[in-house]
């Protein structure tokens, strides 16, 4: 087990070296370079000291290696600095923001909080609601409750977030008045009555996104669960006298959960990338919206950055899921 | 139904020879969602197709008149316009309509792509094995892609080149089918390989090749045919994703302009103009319902082509 984690860590590095190169070669050779943003009313010597100052004048190849030792050598450092206080750093250039001209690193720390509350909470409301829907549907296969169930999760797992967002902003903020449409970054919670707003901004959000998550992974539980009931082990501990409550809990969802979780986990890289349409739906001041506002603006240090940090999150918990899926189900063995 | 009771009334009469499409029809039948489906899909397909031709006003020029154009801005449903007109006047049933063909040919053809580069990088990394680990290397790679974000990178990026390439629209519609494409064959590859390896042991490709027959016509003559029935689910379920993402981008701002109209450029434009809800809830129902049908039509699908389900 080991041995295997180690071998695929060690394949993880070309892979992400592979896809960093992607990512920077598809952001850096797209036409609309940064420099002709530069209006022709800037004297040559002054457009010439931009570019360098932006530090485009190099070649690719330099470039993406300056990028990534700034992002995996200096970065870190960074970081370690912050968190000990040390001054390992010592003032290297870091990766700087084209538009903001903050390091990107911090952009990106300052937009995290909003997306992991918002997104964190509807998947973890999504894995909550769908487990019992999908044991009890693949139970009761074919009853009403599976009939309405089924239907029900396919609806939410075919109707794009950004229609039941507006279908939702409609019917909850602009008839009903419940709940705020847009939601408020700059809210601290210090009391209760801040603790209340909070809840009240992240209620329509949340919805949407534990519907639309909930409708996917009821659809993975009802399918493993159905596959696990009709087994002979399933069979055999109700021969043998076992109550259904143990046959079903504790025989059958034991084995269906496995690639229950495999699947959970291969989404959660989707969090940190944030629903980007339900930011921008519900004016969430998070990831995917800088995201957009970058590409936007011809940002080109955060896309990539931001890019690069997904992919890693996503390669990594790939490696997370076989590994996991290796613990839960002993008759995977890697060797 | 009556064939089976038919069959087991006179058991000793040979029941006529059927084809294989005649029985994946009979069980797709059965398949209630999938029929709902298959005629939700069919009546969209005629509202957009045939639709342009009975119901003629015009839905992208906006009224040169400013002071007819201001009064017919965001009218209610009327007999004259069913759903309506939209913030500069246009009807919004013909907006649909044009709308919906072009989401639904972006659907079609990005979907086309993929699965034409699916079912190619499929066909070689199963049957030729010194490409098999390269190819499959790059499918692992391009799964870990972040999509959605490297999409609205490449149509954000790369865009506006084809826009000047080939007129904003058509431009847009290359950029959207080129990035989705790329970005949505993996799934389909996957399936393939699978396939392909397990075929081509089987005792009629070693016939084959066993007299000569070239690699080329081997995978063309007897194994695609045979890895053909996942393709069509995956390609079924890729016209839905397709068009969702179609209309992410352009919601997003990043796809069609506004004033042309997709089903997402609508939304877009709909969501800055709140005050008229009902003008986002026509084009969204429009996409959800496209959705709905195509899956429900490749869930019946899957059913019917799956021998071990067909057979009972």
């Amino acid at each position: 087990m080991l041995t295997y984690t180690l071998r695929r860590l060690l394949v993880a590095i070309p892979t992400l070296l592979l896809i960093s190169l992607v990512i920077f070669l598809l952001v850096d050779l797209a036409p609309g370079s940064p420099a002709s943003e530069i209006p022709l009313t800037v004297p040559a010597e002054v457009r010439m000291k931009m570019v360098e100052a932006m530090g485009i004048n190099e070649p690719v190849h330099i470039r993406y290696l300056l990028w990534l030792k700034q992002f995996f050598w200096t970065e870190p450092l960074y970081a370690i600095d912050a968190a000990f206080g040390t001054s390992y750093a010592d003032g290297a250039p870091r990766i700087i923001s084209y538009s903001s001209k903050v390091p990107v690193m911090d952009y990106i720390g300052e937009r995290l909080p909003q997306t992991l509350t918002v997104i964190g909470t509807a998947y973890l409301i999504a894995i909550l609601i769908a487990l019992p829907i999908g044991i009890y549907s693949a139970y009761r296969q074919y009853s009403w409750f599976d009939q309405v169930g089924t239907f029900v999760s396919m609806v939410g797992y075919s109707v794009p977030t950004f229609f039941t967002g507006l279908l939702a902003i409609i019917i909850f903020t602009t008839w009903l008045g419940w709940f705020p449409s847009i939601y408020n970054t700059s809210l601290q919670v210090v009391d209760w009555a801040t603790f209340k707003q909070q809840v009240r901004q992240m209620f329509l959000p949340v919805a949407v996104l534990a519907l639309f998550n909930a409708a996917e992974l009821s659809r993975y539980t009802r399918s493993a669960m159905l596959e696990n009931l009709s087994q002979d082990y399933a069979r055999t501990a109700r021969a043998k006298g076992l109550s259904e409550g143990t046959v079903v809990l504790k025989h059958v969802l034991r084995n269906s959960m496995i690639p229950v979780i495999t699947v959970i986990t291969l989404g959660l890289p989707a969090i940190f990338a944030g629903a980007i349409v339900t930011e921008q739906v519900f004016k969430i001041n998070g990831i995917g919206a800088a995201l957009i506002g970058a590409i936007h603006v011809n940002d080109l240090p955060v896309v990539q950055t931001i890019a690069f940090i997904t992919a890693i999150l996503i390669v990594l918990f790939n490696l997370v899921a076989d590994i996991l899926y290796g613990i839960l189900d002993p008759r995977i063995r890697y060797e | 139904m009556s064939d089976a009771t038919a069959a087991t009334a006179t058991p000793d009469r040979e029941d006529a020879p059927r084809s294989l499409w005649r029985d994946v029809w009979d069980q797709f039948r059965m398949h209630r969602g999938a029929m709902v489906g298959l005629f939700v899909l069919s009546t969209l397909l005629i509202f957009v197709l045939i639709g342009p031709f009975i119901w003629t006003a015009e839905p992208i020029r906006v009224n040169p008149n400013t002071a007819e154009m201001f009064r017919s801005r965001n009218l209610p449903p009327s007999w004259s316009n069913p759903f309506g007109t939209d913030q500069v006047g246009r009807d919004i049933m013909a907006r649909l309509m044009l709308g919906g063909k072009v989401s639904l040919a972006v659907g079609f053809v990005a979907m086309s792509v993929a699965v034409f580069l699916g079912t190619l990088i499929g066909l070689l990394s199963g049957y030729f094995r010194r490409l098999d680990g390269a190819l499959m290397r790059l499918t692992d790679l391009f799964l870990s892609l972040p999509l959605l974000p490297l999409i609205l990178v490449l149509t954000f990026l790369y865009g506006p080149r084809l826009k000047e390439m080939f007129g904003p629209n058509l431009g847009t519609f290359f950029i959207l089918i080129i990035a989705i494409g790329l970005t949505s064959w993996m799934h389909v590859a996957r399936i393939v390989r699978g396939q392909v390896l397990a075929v081509k042991e089987r005792e009629f490709v070693l016939a084959a090749r066993s007299i000569g027959t070239p690699a080329r016509r081997i995978i063309t003559r007897h194994i695609l045919p045979n890895v053909l029935a996942p393709v069509m689910v995956a390609g079924a379920l890729g016209v839905a994703n397709a068009i969702i993402t179609e209309s992410v981008v352009s919601f997003l701002g990043q796809g069609f302009q506004s004033d042309f109209s997709t089903w997402g450029s609508m939304l877009n434009s709909a969501y800055y103009n709140q005050t008229y809800p009902m003008q986002m809830v026509w084009p969204g129902l429009a996409i959800s319902l496209t959705v709905l049908s195509v899956n429900y039509v490749g869930d019946g699908l899957r059913d019917a082509l799956d021998p071990r389900i067909r057979g009972r």
